[in-house]
């Protein structure tokens, strides 16, 4: 068998309503399953080649600011970036994706990147700024695809375990024990007929050797 | 949580740069300090963490820690050393396992 339980009839009933249950939890989580998948692949859709172009934008704008960092000396540079003269402040929004909270965000940077002075710093350095302050929403909004591919891939993990585990052990276990109880259950009945008919074959002789013994 | 920031740990060349915007730039001088560091950022709920690759490499497992928390969000970056991939990596691992296909793998060779 194979849950061990009793094999009775208050058993058997338990058993099919666990079954119905698990049936319908089954079909639920199957749906969610899909509806996950159908927002995935959007998101993947979306996502495809941003993080290599950006990757590489990246890149250059970090050549182009050690190419400016490279025409000062040191000191002279840590002075100028020391008073960001530019806000970057960020709002966070949640989307809901079934019971996901993903964030949403947005990117405003504020004031002048050029907090300096002009004599002391070459003009790369405002273009290398500049790019900078270009990147940085798409850098923001790179980090709020890859959250959300991360959250979303391991809701749809747990999720399909969650299914093959109703699909493949819990439900057929169940319907294996429904199907066991009922043999059982058959098996009992078919040898109280056969102990009831042996014993009023038993009852019958004996009347009938009594009858025989009258005449 | 409403009105956020944006942090950058990695080293001096590569962060330096986003100061200028208002990012708060976090330069650790050791990995201990970094993952110090990293676990202040999180506890403030910072909004965005970027995250240099060579910094990543010790980050690694406080990194995975904030996976499943909607913010921070994370995002692993190229430093002015080089790109490595990690962050493209990353993201292609944790696609195949929940696809069970590298979707990313195929667009790549079309």
């Amino acid at each position: 068998m194979a849950l061990k339980v009793n094999a009775t009839r208050m058993e058997l009933l338990r058993l099919r309503r666990k079954v119905s249950l698990a049936e319908r939890g089954h079909k639920l989580l199957k749906d969610k399953l899909d509806e996950l998948m159908r927002q995935f692949k959007l998101l993947i859709a979306k996502y495809m080649g941003e993080r290599e172009d950006l990757e590489k934008e990246l890149m250059g704008a970090y050549a182009e600011f050690l190419f400016a960092r490279a025409g000062m000396e040191e000191a002279g540079i840590l002075d100028a970036l020391r008073y960001p003269g530019a806000e970057a402040s960020i709002t966070t929004s949640i989307r809901r994706v079934m019971n996901l909270q993903l964030p949403v965000f947005e990117v405003e940077v504020e004031g002048d990147v050029r907090n300096y002075g002009m004599f002391d710093t070459p003009a790369e350095l405002d273009d290398a700024l500049e790019v900078y302050r270009r990147l940085l929403p798409r850098l923001v909004a790179l980090a709020q695809q890859e959250k959300a591919i991360s959250l979303l891939a391991d809701e749809i993990d747990t999720t399909r375990r969650r299914v093959n585990a109703l699909e493949y052990k819990l439900i057929p276990e169940l319907q294996e024990t429904i199907s066991d109880i009922r043999l059982k259950l058959d098996e009992m009945e078919r040898s109280n007929l056969t102990r009831l008919m042996k014993v009023k074959e038993m009852m019958e002789e004996k009347r009938e050797a009594a009858r025989r013994g009258d005449r | 949580m409403a009105e956020g920031t944006i942090a950058f740990i990695g080293d001096a060349d590569s962060v330096l740069g986003f100061r200028a915007l208002g990012v708060r730039t976090v330069v650790p001088e050791s990995p201990a300090r970094a993952s110090k560091e990293f676990a202040e950022l999180v506890r403030r709920e910072v909004s965005v963490i970027m995250v240099t690759e060579d910094m990543a490499e010790n980050l690694a497992e406080q990194i995975e820690t904030t996976a499943h928390m909607t913010v921070p969000a994370v995002v692993v970056l190229p430093g002015v050393t080089g790109r490595r991939e990690r962050g493209r990596e990353t993201i292609r691992r944790l696609i195949t396992r929940a696809v069970g296909v590298d979707l990313m793998g195929e667009s790549a060779q079309q």
